[in-house]
């Protein structure tokens, strides 16, 4: 992918959350953004996701300018994968009817075609014998990889983590973060918003560091930990690396 | 004996000493009935009243045929203005608003007069009994469009978010995501509101509409009964009312063990 960023501003009740961010990433597989909390990091994810809405500025993808009108951005968001947090599945249906609905209904597969699919992407997860289950009756992990699996499904062009493990235990981490370093040996395009600073350093090609709503620098990922440039940085990586 | 009567909150109470205290209970209520009638002293005649009975049968079905007609009419009112409510178009919210406030705000009994002045004088006799309906349902229609309204703001911000995230339209969300979710919190009160529209429908019998409490005033007046007349009408309503409580409580429950 290629993700270029100019003069994006955007201001929740007075307070600039993304201030001014410009940013060419250059060409690359896979990107995370790390950062203090209130840094702006999930912000800039939610408007590349096209979910939020920039004041200013203009965010391109793979040469592309995302149109921050309704029609063009719903557009944009069906060739997105967003995983979010609190995996926000559906929680009326099963973790197969949660692959399915968007299939059939957003891409226009048939039931069948989108069932077969749905299929293959849970028993890769190993969570085929979950398939009839409901959100409530899986534990936090398998949600958050029945999130994953229905966010690949629609293949998408750029995967979107948005602190993909931070409501889950370690061991459920573990789970996660072993399916998202497996998407990224398959050479997907993915960007991680994420406090697991060993992960982001083993799975992202580039890190940037983002802080007060600016990116204060990115560079490839060993770069980035073993020399920061910034002050800014070295602090919060030595505070958050301490213990 | 305590365990007999009384319950105990960290173990389920027995099918047997429920029917006891159901039993127990019904012979107080009954004791109590049957004291405050001997005091009365009042003679019980059923005969003339029973002369009457096609009367009563004629009215209970009138009420059933009523209910029947609004429910479903202020089923589609309550769904429209709880839309209208949540319309980007601003002057439609306001117009949903005025008219759920007013609704709410003001007797059952006075609406009937006010839309029976305006509108159903010019109506021949045939179509009263279907204005009764749509008085009825425009009244009973603001209280399902406030149920359905908390319905669907029942549904957390973050489902809305993942509908947007996958690319659904505003209808689609609607009709995949925040409908089945929002039922759920919905049936319960709705079907109680259902209730509140089969009792409601008495108040129809000010325009002269031949429903089963016009039936039973009418029985009053020529035979001189009160109790008499009136006793089969609490039980005729409640042959109506009774199901769908019963039938809440069960919808109360399911909701609160699924979510």
């Amino acid at each position: 992918m290629h993700l270029t960023l100019s003069k994006v501003t955007k201001t929740f009740a007075g307070h600039r959350v993304i201030d001014d961010l410009t940013a060419d990433f250059g060409e690359l597989r896979s990107l995370a953004l790390i950062g203090p909390s209130g840094g702006g990091k999930s912000t800039l994810l939610r408007i590349i996701a096209g979910l939020e809405n920039p004041d200013f500025g203009t965010v391109a993808l793979n040469g592309e300018t995302v149109c921050f009108d309704e029609p063009a951005l719903r557009e944009h968001r069906r060739h997105l994968g967003v995983v979010f947090q609190a995996f926000n599945l559906f929680p009326h249906l099963t973790a197969l009817a949660n692959i399915t609905l968007p299939l059939e209904k957003v891409h226009g597969l048939s039931p069948a075609e989108a069932e077969h699919i749905a299929v293959e992407s849970l028993r890769r997860f190993a969570l085929a014998d979950h398939a009839h289950k409901r959100p409530a009756e899986l534990s936090g992990g398998q949600k958050q990889r029945v999130a994953i699996a229905r966010a690949i499904a629609i293949k998408p062009r750029l995967l979107l983590f948005d602190e993909p493990t931070s409501a889950l235990d370690p061991e459920m981490t573990a789970e996660v973060l072993d399916v998202i370093d497996e998407l990224k040996n398959e050479g997907r395009d993915f960007l991680l918003v994420t406090h697991e600073m060993g992960f982001a350093r083993h799975v992202a090609d580039r890190v940037a560091f983002l802080a007060d709503g600016r990116i204060v620098e990115h560079a490839p990922a060993a770069e980035l930990f073993a020399t920061p440039q910034s002050a800014a940085c070295r602090d919060f990586l030595a505070r958050i690396l301490r213990y | 004996m305590r365990a007999l009567f009384f319950a105990d909150d960290r173990q389920p109470v027995s099918g047997l000493v429920r029917s006891a205290s159901f039993a127990l209970a019904l012979v107080v209520l009954g004791g109590v009935c049957i004291g405050a009638f001997s005091l009365l002293s009042y003679h019980w005649a059923w005969q003339p009243v029973l002369n009457y009975w096609r009367l009563f049968e004629e009215g209970w079905l009138a009420t059933l045929a009523i209910a029947g007609l609004a429910l479903p009419l202020s089923c589609l009112l309550g769904l429209a203005f709880a839309l209208a409510r949540r319309s980007r178009f601003l002057p439609l919210r306001d117009v949903a608003r005025i008219y759920v406030e007013i609704t709410r705000g003001t007797p059952l009994l006075v609406q009937i007069y006010f839309y029976w002045y305006i509108f159903g004088q010019q109506l021949s006799r045939d179509f009263r009994f279907l204005a009764g309906a749509l008085i009825l349902a425009l009244f009973s229609g603001a209280y399902i469009s406030e149920i359905i309204r908390a319905g669907i703001e029942g549904v957390g911000q973050s489902q809305l978010e993942s509908a947007r995230a996958i690319g659904f339209t505003r209808r689609q969300t609607y009709r995949y995501v925040i409908f089945p979710q929002a039922i759920r919190q919905i049936l319960p009160p709705l079907a109680g509101q259902f209730a509140s529209i089969i009792k409601d429908s008495s108040l129809l019998s000010v325009l002269g509409i031949a429903e089963f409490s016009l039936a039973a005033s009418q029985v009053n007046a020529f035979t001189y009964s009160a109790f008499e007349s009136y006793l089969p009408v609490a039980v005729g309503y409640l042959i109506l009312t009774l199901p769908i409580s019963l039938w809440t409580q069960s919808l109360e429950k399911s909701a609160r063990f699924e979510t």
